[in-house]
């Protein structure tokens, strides 16, 4: 499994990379942390990284902060991420990526730290491709239009255009339930494999939400929820199935976000798709007050 | 032994209901039938009349009782009774309500996905067929462990004739059962607490629970909004409830029943 | 055995799926593969034939993928057992290596990933065997 962590300077990246690292402690995930520098030129990133021209401040020193504080999570011998060695060295991988690489550090699983040049969004998809992510998870602030770093709705841009999973995190808390959002039966094994871990991690239970048109529910969800209910049945996995009226979503996921997790399966079959269209899904998710994870 | 019938279908709700019954008829002695109405009119109409239209809905119930057929299959339905089916043609809440006081069933099942918008449950419980059901009425919702019930009560309620219906389908069932004393406010947190033993309602009932020889567990009042006390009856495999057939729309009962997503048994009052 | 062996593979999961997509890629990459759905099948056929390297899902029915991987190390310490599961604890990622796995692989996971970790335990089987 391979998580990459969009990271910017506001409070709610830290219990982003808590979060990631109680994610990885259980899947010993590869993980990479990326911070995204939007003022520079690609040209200009590794001097303008350096500790002596910009200081704390710079986003290559942010995340040398973010990893101390993943590693803390996992004890010295204990973690697939090696030990904890300080210090590091900015490595230009390329015009515009630069990475920052630590002493020897006979980890098991990859933490890698980096940052890029240029747009906080495209820059982030690029790195989600590249390192073949199988989640994305960005965090922002609750019920705003995901301000990052000065700019609107990189979450919601994310989300559209991601081909992974992402998971928007805008509070810490500890969902009791994952209501699952499903309007159409091309549900990818990987999704559901995600979940498996997301229900680990939380101890939580499982809601599988079917989204009806104004036709009621199609039959191949009715299908599609029986296959994944019978799934989590053979596996001793407490499944609850729901329906949701389309319309109603919307506010619907609002009252369920309070206490769950709320999880959209987007598709290219998906009426969510259509429903939120583009810009409407990314409003979703950078309105929403909770949490959010869009499966793919 | 009591007899329950089963409406299929071949969706997800069907499955649920089919399953959850298979469980149940290792806790509770009885014997399950399983019907199928086929929607005359969802079939299109009749290219004719007389042996014509014969032909054409025999047609019908043999490609539909295939799919039936396939369906418990599937489903790997173990009950011998539920692996043939009658199955009918025509208006199926005609045919049930029919089938039901002819059959004189004990109980009446089927599946029935829960939603989030309580006024779906409202509108189940007002239809026709549930209206004029001559018998208890069990909707499973989802599909769970059928180990432990609530018997919910209210302060408001006549338990002689329950008394008399609950022992008929209960008797010597292995389900344990609590006592649930309901008090609907609109308190932000629920209040939950020890019943008062001397209350007539709930020695009622749990004589109700002994005369049945039925395990019965705790006791316990709680009080407050129809949402929070649905979520909090989440862990009980059974809902068992009593409702009058002219419940109105804001009957905190009907809410709560429409709320909770465990299955859920109606006595009708 | 010499570096032009042919390296073998047992895949087992419960979940078919795993199965078909994994032996198509290992096969043509040369390896030879056998896939199993029940871990007391594969079991017997290890007890028949060891192979180098094992992937094993942990969460089965029967014998578990943690049975499994002790059964497989106590038969033939020198095969590389690669643990993937759909959830992961941080309890099993540690049992696992306590018990000598060669990597602890969550799911899910893109091929390329784990044909480099096949990769990686077909240089040490080949290491040793060379």
């Amino acid at each position: 499994m391979r998580i990459l962590v969009a990271l910017d300077k506001n409070p709610y990246s830290d219990y982003v990379v808590r979060l990631v690292a109680e994610l990885a402690g259980n899947t010993w995930a590869h993980v990479t942390l990326l911070g995204v520098e939007t003022h520079v030129s690609p040209g200009e990133l590794l001097d303008s990284q350096s500790a002596k021209t910009a200081g704390e401040n710079a986003v290559a020193a942010v995340l040398d902060t973010y990893r101390e504080a993943f590693l803390g999570f996992f004890g010295e011998t204990d973690s697939p991420y090696g030990r904890h060695t300080s210090g590091y060295k900015l490595i230009q991988e390329k015009k515009g990526v630069v990475n920052l690489v630590y002493p020897e550090q006979h980890e098991r699983k990859n933490l890698t730290v980096k940052c890029r040049a240029g747009n906080a969004s495209r820059e982030i998809l690029a790195e989600a491709e590249q390192i073949e992510a199988d989640l994305i998870v960005i965090g922002c602030d609750p019920g705003t239009d995901c301000k990052w770093e000065g700019h609107a709705d990189i979450c919601g841009k994310i989300v559209k255009n991601a081909n992974c999973s992402v998971f928007v995190v805008k509070e810490e808390k500890k969902p009791r339930m994952i209501d699952c959002c499903l309007d159409h039966d091309t549900v990818s094994q990987a999704s559901i494999e995600l979940i498996n871990q997301l229900v680990t991690l939380y101890h939580a239970d499982l809601e599988i939400i079917g989204v009806a048109d104004a036709k009621g529910l199609k039959s191949e969800v009715d299908r599609r929820m029986a296959s994944i209910l019978d799934y989590y049945v053979s596996r001793n996995i407490k499944a609850w199935v729901k329906v949701v009226d389309g319309l109603s979503l919307n506010s619907i996921i609002a009252q369920a976000a309070e206490k769950n997790l709320v999880a959209m399966w987007m598709g290219k079959e998906s009426f969510l798709d259509k429903i939120f269209s583009k810009q409407r899904l990314g409003k979703l998710v950078t309105s929403a007050e909770s949490s959010v994870l869009i499966l793919r | 032994m009591i007899t329950g019938l089963i409406s299929i279908n071949t969706n997800l709700g069907s499955s649920i209901a089919l399953r959850y019954a298979n469980e149940l008829s290792n806790k509770i002695d009885m014997r399950l039938y399983d019907i199928h109405v086929v929607d005359a009119k969802k079939s299109g109409s009749s290219p004719g009349f007389g042996w014509v239209q014969k032909t054409w809905e025999n047609a019908l119930i043999e490609s539909k009782s295939e799919e039936i057929r396939q369906f418990l299959d599937m489903e790997k339905v173990e009950l011998p009774f539920l692996k043939t089916p009658k199955i009918l043609i025509g208006d199926r809440t005609e045919k049930l309500l029919d089938e039901l006081q002819t059959g004189q069933y004990a109980f009446f099942l089927e599946g029935a996905l829960p939603s989030f918008n309580p006024n779906d449950f409202y509108r189940l419980v007002h239809s026709r067929l549930y209206r004029l059901m001559p018998c208890p009425v069990m909707i499973v919702k989802n599909l769970v462990p059928a180990d432990n019930a609530a018997l919910l009560l209210d302060q408001d309620s006549d338990h002689r004739d329950f008394i008399a219906q609950f022992v008929k389908i209960f008797n010597n069932a292995r389900v344990k059962v609590d006592l649930i004393d309901l008090k609907f406010s609109k308190t932000k947190d629920l209040v939950i607490g020890e019943t008062e033993s001397r209350d007539l309602h709930m020695k009622n009932a749990d004589d109700a629970l002994k005369q049945s020889n039925v395990t019965s567990g705790a006791q316990k009042t709680i009080e407050g909004a129809p949402d929070k006390i649905a979520e909090c009856l989440r862990e009980y495999g059974l809902i068992i409830s009593f409702l009058k057939h002219k419940s109105k729309k804001n009957n905190p009962m009907i809410e709560l029943l429409g709320r909770v997503p465990s299955p859920v048994l109606i006595f009708w009052r | 055995m010499n570096n032009e062996q042919q390296i073998s593979i047992l895949v087992l999961d419960d979940e078919p799926v795993v199965c078909k997509r994994l032996r198509p890629i290992l096969e043509k990459k040369g390896y030879a593969v056998e896939t199993f759905f029940e871990s007391e099948e594969a079991l017997k056929r290890f007890k028949e034939k060891p192979f180098h390297i094992v992937i094993t899902d942990l969460k089965m029915k029967g014998l578990d993928g943690m049975q499994f991987l002790t059964a497989v190390k106590e038969l033939s310490p020198d095969t590389e057992v690669i643990v993937i599961t759909g959830f992961a604890t941080m309890e099993t990622a540690k049992e696992s290596f306590r018990k000598g796995v060669f990597d602890f692989l969550a799911k899910p996971f893109k091929l390329g990933e784990i044909s480099d970790i096949i990769q990686k335990a077909e240089v040490k089987v080949r290491g040793r065997i060379s």
